[in-house]
């Protein structure tokens, strides 16, 4: 007999080969990623503002993925400078900058002509150079489609099941524009069956 | 360009734990194409709530060279015991077969084929992980060196606090030495425990059991203070754990699978100060339990957790890791 370990996963009823909100790599992430940026230019480097889960590290791996000539660096906790030679003449994507020091952020904004920032705070007051901001605050109905669609599509492995518009509406009226929090849901009702 | 097309054809997709995954890498090309290698990788990844893990296995080059119509490149590696496969609710361990033609100045095709490792006819000695030293019983006390550093850390808050209260501000005094002193207690309460348990030894009849054997537990102690004992018990846990996220994003998903609770201790009784006391019982591995499975950030562990409730004052408890054979 087999194990209840061994059976047929609970996603394989939607024809797929994973439950598609589970964690992904990064280069998936990349890869998968919706995004709509205003162009990045040498004129004003662009800063994407946003609260934890509402996508700004999703954007820039977007963006690597987009771009062949782009550096991404993750600043961590308690670490206060770049850790990355700065690639001069391709991109520069630079997660959690507001971690930096004030006199780091000036060097890079000063030194790196393409560049990228994802930020919990506008930086624009500590930018020697024009900031062109986005802030992801708000998700419409049709890019949380879009990004529902996009991993289900990555995981399918047939016809692949289809999330009402109810279910999505429900999902943004209670998490807002926490893609985080709704790919969680979305995860458990893939692994009950309740997509 | 020059095209290829990949796919795998598998003998079998289900495989024992040990055995041989065996097939063909079937290559077709309508037309004449050189390969610099026809690569084949098997492996192990998971998936699920998780950070992925990946292991390769075999890394193979089959053929190198011009590819013309359908060629079939047989393969036949040998597997080891494990993991074996394994869908829970956060965590999946899925083994792989990927073959991608390398060509020049094209994009690579790739095909990839899952399959399945089954628990083998003859139970194999085999848990998958490095972390066989977790295996055995382990203080759940923190060291003293840790402790130190907390006080250190914490009795600056709790200075401000009273600090706060000689003021004339007793709410947010309440809240620098309330909340560093709650903290602090349950940092130590193990210690605080201990001071009249003793010296407590928890004992595995086996520490690397199969699904359907029982475990017996003996608890021996030699109390450092008279006191009531309301329960000793042990717990059988089953649990999948997936870590997902880095540094301040990471988070832990935890999913009990299985749970059984036994009580050592027939009803309260007295502990004397002194007086060697022993008690036993037996956890059983269920029938169908999964192996224990350890990798960076998904695991399927097995472990029992001992608690002396002792009346008004904090339990003792300790964990012991098993290491459950498939």
């Amino acid at each position: 007999m087999i194990p209840w370990w061994q059976r047929p996963p609970a996603f394989a009823r939607y024809n797929l080969r994973r439950n598609p909100f589970g964690e992904l790599t990064s280069e998936e992430r990349g890869a998968l990623a919706v995004i709509d940026l205003p162009p990045i230019t040498e004129a004003a480097p662009l800063q994407i503002v946003a609260d934890a889960g509402h996508g700004k590290t999703t954007h820039l791996l977007g963006l690597r993925a987009r771009e062949r000539h782009s550096t991404y660096e993750y600043v961590p906790e308690g670490q206060r400078s770049v850790k990355t030679a700065l690639p001069v003449r391709g991109l520069f994507l630079l997660d959690e900058a507001q971690r930096l020091t004030a006199r780091e952020l000036r060097r890079v904004l000063a030194m790196q002509p393409l560049l990228a920032l994802g930020t919990h705070e506008d930086l624009s007051a500590r930018s020697p150079r024009p900031l062109v901001t986005l802030r992801l605050e708000a998700l419409s109905l049709a890019k949380l489609r879009s990004v529902v669609e996009a991993k289900i599509a990555a995981a399918a492995d047939g016809p692949p099941p289809i999330v009402t518009d109810d279910r999505l509406e429900a999902l943004r009226s209670e998490h807002g524009a926490n893609l985080r929090a709704i790919e969680h849901t979305l995860y458990d009702w893939v692994q009950h069956g309740e997509l | 360009m020059a095209s290829c097309e990949v796919r795998i054809e598998l003998e079998r997709d289900a495989i024992e734990a040990g055995g041989a995954v065996a097939g063909n890498v079937v290559c077709s090309a309508p037309e004449l194409v050189t390969t610099k290698g026809v690569k084949l990788t098997v492996g192990w990844r998971t998936h699920g709530r998780g950070n992925r893990d990946l292991a390769v296995q075999h890394e193979l080059v089959l053929y190198s060279g011009n590819l013309s119509g359908e060629q079939r490149l047989p393969f036949k590696l040998v597997l080891p015991k494990g993991p074996l496969s394994f869908h829970g609710e956060l965590v999946n361990v899925e083994w792989f077969c990927k073959a991608s033609v390398d060509l020049a100045w094209a994009i690579d095709p790739k095909a990839e084929r899952t399959f399945v490792i089954q628990k083998p006819e003859q139970t194999s000695g085999y848990v998958y992980g490095d972390r066989h030293q977790r295996l055995g019983p382990e203080s759940a006390s923190p060291d003293t060196r840790s402790i130190g550093c907390l006080l250190l850390f914490l009795l600056p808050f709790i200075a401000t606090g009273i600090g706060m209260f000689i003021v004339g501000q007793p709410l947010v005094g309440a809240m620098f030495t309330f909340i560093p002193s709650l903290m602090l207690f349950f940092i130590v309460k193990g210690r605080i425990a201990a001071r009249k348990v003793g010296e407590v030894e928890m004992i595995l009849s086996n520490d690397a059991p199969r699904p359907g054997e029982e475990v017996k537990v003996t608890v021996r102690m030699i109390p450092a203070q008279s006191f009531d004992i309301t329960d000793i018990t042990a717990v059988l846990t089953g649990e999948e754990k997936a870590v997902s996220g880095s540094g301040t994003r990471k988070t832990t998903h935890r999913r009990t699978i299985h749970e059984q609770k036994v009580s050592l201790a027939q009803g309260p009784r007295k502990a004397n100060v002194g007086e060697p006391i022993e008690v036993s019982g037996a956890v059983r591995i269920p029938d169908d339990a999964p192996p224990s499975f350890f990798s960076h950030d998904n695991d399927v562990t097995w472990s029992v957790h001992l608690r002396v409730d002792i009346p008004a004052w904090p339990d003792w408890t300790d964990v012991a890791m098993l290491g459950v054979l498939p």
